[in-house]
């Protein structure tokens, strides 16, 4: 609930408690999703560039 | 005319053309539908009537001229409020967007509608900037599935769906930025597309997440998807995302040449095996694979890799770029937004700058990763979503974050992907599946569902409560009987 209080707050976003108590429920679910893609050793792998046209790694 | 409306776009457009309707009778039919069901149905926002019959008396004078500019000429078409047209205000649901956005400008895919003589018929209902719930106590239209009212339509593309399953409309435009075309063209009954990124322009386009966010078509049939798709696609020097890549002929392309060199892949792991996937929904997807391996495809087991981390990704993307978008406007304007709408938006506010580059880094892992997959295959097919529509009350946009999901991670990877109607479940709401092809891929989707839908007639369904006064079963046997291919009542 702290952490979810924080980050929200953090935006400058002003919710009520029940908001907050809400959207804080599912923040260990998110941050999970979160952490488990940073898990993922990707340090020197290239970020997709979706404006770039073909062949220069923007395009599947 | 015959006393019936046609289903389709290309029945349409061959009855323009034979003689046996004008685009101001059919215009005019079309809207006194709108006038009669849509109260009920609520896929409307804003009908331009009479525009929509000056449109329709031009192309049927041009036609008197002998001028013929596209099979869209004379067709009543809807865009979704998403999407800036001239002739009427763009509101995307919202109660925060600019008055006035867009500039009364057409955006170019809408322009290049008009411009082969499509008449467009008005705004359909979106959900709050795309990404909200549909809201009762806003003041905009609550839209409703036509097969049962008490089911959601999905979304946020939910009204070009729902006009197109009742005959409100012959097809129109959606937005897909995680499944807005697909979803309800699922729900709904009908065949929608999530075009290669790039393909359509989007400019002129409420934006949601500006890496993810296309325009594609939607209609009953994946060959009326493809006529329009010939109007809408290619480059536009103004639009920065808009692809430099030659467009295809869609339409010729999906009818040419059938799937018997082709291979599906349709992958068990994620998709098929997932505990959550719906029993009834997974029958209906290998009954239309197996349709498709009776026609001469050949199947294979694949696997896609990074298919969750994928759709994280995607999430992740599309939350971080939409609460970019409007973080000033939640600051300020909270309240202004639809609850579901806020909510879902504040929680862009639990990841981090470092989340958002970790999202780019394995949308790239999983881009190479399929570039492996589509050398042993053609297209792969899926399920579009786990389940049937859901019932109203128990719609949770949140919960979508934490479940597998089957839209998000192609829109992830940019790749173009097609919805199309497979069958009923035990309570008569419409299952479907869905083809991924390629980059640019779009011709093989196409030809693909095509193939199917010359086989089976589920995409020429109509909800018994909007049945009077469309040709229904009559133009599905007419239809059928000219197809190529041995019909196969009921089969998918």
């Amino acid at each position: 609930m702290r952490a979810a209080d924080h980050a929200l707050r953090a935006a400058g976003l002003r919710l009520t408690d029940d908001e907050t108590s809400r959207l804080a429920a599912g923040y260990g679910a998110l941050r999970a999703k979160a952490d488990a893609l940073a898990a993922l050793d990707l340090r020197e792998a290239p970020p997709i560039n979706p404006a770039a046209p073909p062949g220069e790694g923007g395009w599947p | 005319m015959t006393a019936l409306l046609p289903l389709t776009i290309e029945d349409a457009a061959a009855a323009l053309r034979d003689g046996a309707v004008t685009s101001t009778v059919l215009t005019r039919a079309v809207l006194d539908r709108i006038a009669r069901l849509d109260g009920d149905l609520g896929a409307y926002v804003t009908v331009c009537e009479d525009a929509a019959l000056a449109a329709a008396a031009e192309a049927d004078a041009e036609f008197a001229r002998g001028r013929d500019r596209s099979p869209l000429q004379g067709i009543p078409l809807v865009v979704k409020d998403l999407v800036a047209t001239r002739d009427a205000p763009t509101r995307a649901n919202s109660q925060v967007l600019e008055p006035g956005w867009g500039g009364g400008v057409d955006a170019p895919a809408v322009a290049r509608l008009r411009a082969v003589g499509g008449v467009l018929l008005g705004k359909s209902t979106t959900n709050e900037f795309a990404c909200g719930l549909p809201d009762r106590t806003a003041p905009f239209p609550f839209p409703r599935n036509p097969w049962n009212p008490g089911h959601t339509p999905m979304g946020s593309s939910s009204g070009t769906a729902i006009a197109t399953s009742a005959g409100l409309t012959l097809g129109g435009l959606g937005t897909d930025t995680g499944g807005s075309v697909r979803g309800p063209a699922g729900a709904n009954g009908v065949t929608g597309l999530k075009v290669t990124f790039g393909r359509v322009p989007k400019s002129g386009v409420v934006p949601l997440a500006f890496t993810l966010d296309t325009v594609g078509p939607m209609a009953r049939s994946a060959y009326d998807c493809a006529l329009i798709l010939d109007v809408i696609a290619g480059h536009d020097p103004g639009d920065p995302y808009s692809a430099p890549v030659p467009v295809d002929r869609y339409a010729d392309a999906a009818r040419g040449g059938g799937v018997e060199a082709l291979r599906i892949g349709v992958p068990t792991r994620y998709f098929l095996d997932s505990p959550l996937l719906d029993g009834e929904v997974h029958a209906g997807v290998l009954r239309a694979a197996h349709e498709l391996e009776r026609a001469g495809a050949t199947l294979v087991d694949v696997v896609v890799p990074y298919a969750q981390e994928a759709n994280d990704a995607n999430n992740i993307t599309y939350l971080s770029e939409a609460f970019a978008y409007h973080r000033t406007n939640l600051v300020e304007r909270w309240g202004e937004y639809g609850r579901s709408t806020r909510e879902l938006l504040a929680r862009a506010a639990f990841f981090t700058g470092a989340d958002y580059v970790q999202a780019q880094r394995v949308r790239e892992l999983f881009r190479r990763a399929l570039a492996d997959v589509f050398a042993s295959v053609d297209v792969l097919l899926t399920p579009v979503s786990l389940m049937p529509p859901a019932p109203v009350a128990s719609a949770d946009l949140a919960a979508a974050l934490f479940r597998p999901g089957f839209h998000g991670l192609w829109n992830a990877a940019g790749l173009p992907a097609l919805a199309a109607p497979c069958g009923f479940n035990s309570a008569g709401l419409p299952l479907s599946f869905q083809v991924v092809g390629p980059a640019f891929g779009e011709s093989t989707v196409l030809r693909v569902a095509d193939t199917y839908q010359r086989l089976t007639d589920w995409h020429l369904r109509v909800p018994p409560a909007v049945r009077d006064g469309l040709a229904c079963r009559e133009l599905t046997h007419q239809r059928v009987a000219r197809s190529s291919h041995t019909p196969r009542e009921g089969a998918g």
